[in-house]
């Protein structure tokens, strides 16, 4: 098991709680879908498992150890796309990508190789000496994909990635998950967009008011929702809906 | 918010009231160096006065400051990012929200040349003119003032090059405030002047668009940089949260950046080498502090030994204790807070890059009083070798602690 989520209570104070009792796991090669209306708990989920923000409760372990235990091989094997691009103003691009890999431990000869293939597929090559004050959202959303790819983490976090990103991006970006996954990485997707993420997707954990409120593979959450043909979307409907004036 | 009127005034207010509490913040730290400073540019002036030669331009001099101080005309808009698109359509509300700013924009601008014209007034009387003349003066460098204003808000406006605007304007107040101060102004010159002026006014209104089309970035960009500078002040006393910070890569310092090998040692020293070099601040205030600090150990040879280590001292003192900020500034940075490396890291890598480079600031400070031995050669050297033990001192020991104790 990659990640293994138990019991995790926790929010932005210490009294009180956004997300409740969420327990879900991602396990070596497959996509999940985290899923929710905003303000569902999702980011706030993927902040506890990366450490900014501390559980009340519940345990977050990573190859079965947690953060607190061992927090530099905790964090070695995973990678992060945030939803907002936050970039260092004063890095070139090239700069970006030299200091995650000095960071993660990828040496020159790998982090070139890597980079020219990942520059290629987001077509960047231009821009490796420019700063992010002159990039589009779009590009500053490629900065962090090509940074969180070009360590081959085994596990891959993503918030929202898709917001911003020219149709040809999405598609790399994809290509590269379904890459990544295929390596037997695990991915913890959170996202709207949810024709990609039934198409992509593995597993769904479907938040509600910071509770889980339906989990599993596409065929389990249709049977827990009693609608047997029923897409992702309308599952994500209906389980918004459910007990709503 | 009840009206438009209300709300430029509002902003208005709360700019004040937000400088006021800087204001307060900077002169409690600052203690009585404020009235050191009036007392000694009040005697340092009256002694300036009494030394200048019977010779000296001073109508030239008196221009030179004057044009320069017509020239830097800034216009306050309280604008705020969102305001494109939330007053976009409240059209009435603009034009007079604008009307208040240039309205305010120029009292202020009056109010900071009539400041530098009183500050001038003595030297006025005793090389110049008489009182009456120095009237008409001020009448006709505030006019300018005015007139400088509403070139700099149509030249917004009209999108047109600023480069051109700037030097129609900084050679025509140079021109008029020579003859002003040289005399003979008022006569042919005042009418040609007067013509000239109208001439680049009305170049100006032509080329501006009409009122509803307005110029948000560069009216953005503008009050940006004027609010930005104010914060580079203040953070030159207090530690202000956000200051506006220009990237640049100064080309001559990039052999630098050489020197760090590539290794996961090296993640956080590569990081804030290139945020001390690309950011105006504190680079900008390391030289300023630097330079400053030399030039008084330079030219006052005469002064005791502990006055000599008192100043290097407190220029090394103030340097350091602005470039913890290199660290602070990636607090919020998600990849910061997730990189595989021990915490500890981001200390000891900041320690490295401060150590040297207050140590080698400290030689740069004794390297002209050396040449020019303005000091005594055992006084210098000692301070070369207690500048390298200020600067290890600072970075690996009393940092960490302060870390520690204030973590973030």
């Amino acid at each position: 098991m990659l990640l293994e989520i138990k019991q995790l209570t926790g929010g932005y104070s210490a009294q009180s709680s956004v997300i409740f009792d969420i327990d879900f796991t991602v396990q070596p090669g497959e996509i999940v879908g985290l899923i929710g209306l905003n303000g569902a708990g999702k980011s706030t989920t993927i902040k506890q498992i990366l450490g900014f923000l501390r559980p009340r409760s519940g345990q977050i372990r990573f190859n079965g150890i947690s953060l607190d235990e061992d927090p530099v091989q905790f964090r070695r094997q995973v990678s992060y796309i945030p939803e907002t691009p936050y970039l260092y103003p004063e890095l070139t691009l090239r700069e970006h990508l030299e200091l995650t890999a000095m960071a993660y431990g990828v040496d020159r000869q790998t982090l070139q190789s890597r980079q020219n293939h990942l520059l290629d597929l987001f077509q960047m090559k231009k821009r490796l000496d420019w700063y992010p004050s002159t990039f589009s959202k779009g590009m500053r959303q490629k900065v962090m994909i090509l940074c969180a790819f070009l360590i081959r983490p085994s596990l891959l976090i993503v918030d929202e990635p898709f917001i911003g990103l020219d149709p040809l991006a999405i598609h790399s970006l994809l290509e590269q998950m379904t890459e990544l996954k295929k390596e037997g990485a695990g991915i913890l997707l959170s996202t709207h967009v949810l024709a990609t993420a039934e198409k992509y997707g593995d597993r769904f954990v479907l938040l509600r008011d910071g509770r889980i409120s339906l989990k599993g593979t596409l065929a389990e959450i249709r049977e827990q929702a009693g609608l047997k043909h029923a897409s992702l979307d309308d599952l994500f409907i209906h389980a918004t809906k459910e007990d709503r004036p | 918010m009840n009206t438009h009127e209300d709300l430029f005034i509002q902003r208005l207010k709360q700019a004040w009231n937000k400088g006021i509490r800087y204001c307060v913040l900077i002169a409690r730290g600052l203690h009585l160096i404020p009235l050191f400073l009036i007392l000694l540019v009040y005697f340092g002036y009256k002694a300036f006065l009494g030394w200048l030669p019977a010779d000296f331009p001073a109508y030239l001099f008196m221009a030179l400051i004057i044009s320069w101080t017509l020239t830097q005309t800034g216009i306050r808009t309280y604008l705020k990012e969102p305001d494109p698109v939330f007053l976009l359509p409240a059209q009435s509300i603009l034009i007079t929200y604008f009307r208040y700013s240039l309205v305010y924009s120029a009292f202020v601008q009056v109010f900071k040349t009539t400041l530098w014209m009183a500050f001038l007034f003595p030297l006025y009387i005793d090389r110049i003119g008489g009182m009456s003349a120095f009237a008409l003066s001020l009448i006709t460098v505030v006019a300018l003032k005015l007139w400088n204003v509403q070139i700099r808000w149509l030249e917004i406006q009209s999108g047109s090059h600023p480069g051109l605007a700037l030097f129609l304007r900084g050679v025509t107040n140079l021109l008029a405030t020579v003859w002003l101060f040289y005399g003979g102004f008022f006569g042919i010159p005042l009418i040609i002047a007067i013509v000239w002026l109208a001439l680049v006014l009305f170049f100006y209104w032509k080329r501006t668009h009409p009122s509803h089309i307005i110029a948000w970035e560069r009216l953005l960009a503008e009050e940006q940089r004027t609010v930005a500078r104010y914060y580079r002040l203040a953070n030159q006393f207090v530690d202000v949260p956000f200051v506006g910070n220009q990237v640049k890569n100064p080309p001559w310092l990039r052999f630098i950046y050489r020197w760090i090998p590539f290794g996961s040692k090296n993640t956080y020293l590569y990081l804030y080498l290139r945020t001390f070099i690309r950011y105006s601040e504190p680079l900008g205030s390391v030289f300023r502090l630097t330079l400053v600090t030399s030039i008084l150990l330079t030219f006052m040879p005469a002064i005791p030994w502990f006055l000599t280590s008192g100043l290097f001292a407190g220029g090394l003192y103030l340097t350091a204790i602005q470039l913890p900020w290199i660290r602070r500034i990636h607090r919020y940075q998600p990849w910061f807070r997730l990189y595989p490396l021990p915490e500890q890291q981001k200390q000891t890598d900041l320690s490295r890059l401060l150590s040297v480079l207050l140590g080698v600031q400290g030689t740069l400070i004794l390297l002209p009083p050396l040449l020019l031995q303005s000091h005594s050669y055992p006084l210098l050297l000692t301070l070369l070798g207690a500048g390298w033990v200020i600067a290890f001192f600072f970075s690996y020991v009393h940092l960490p602690v302060k870390q520690k104790k204030f973590p973030g």
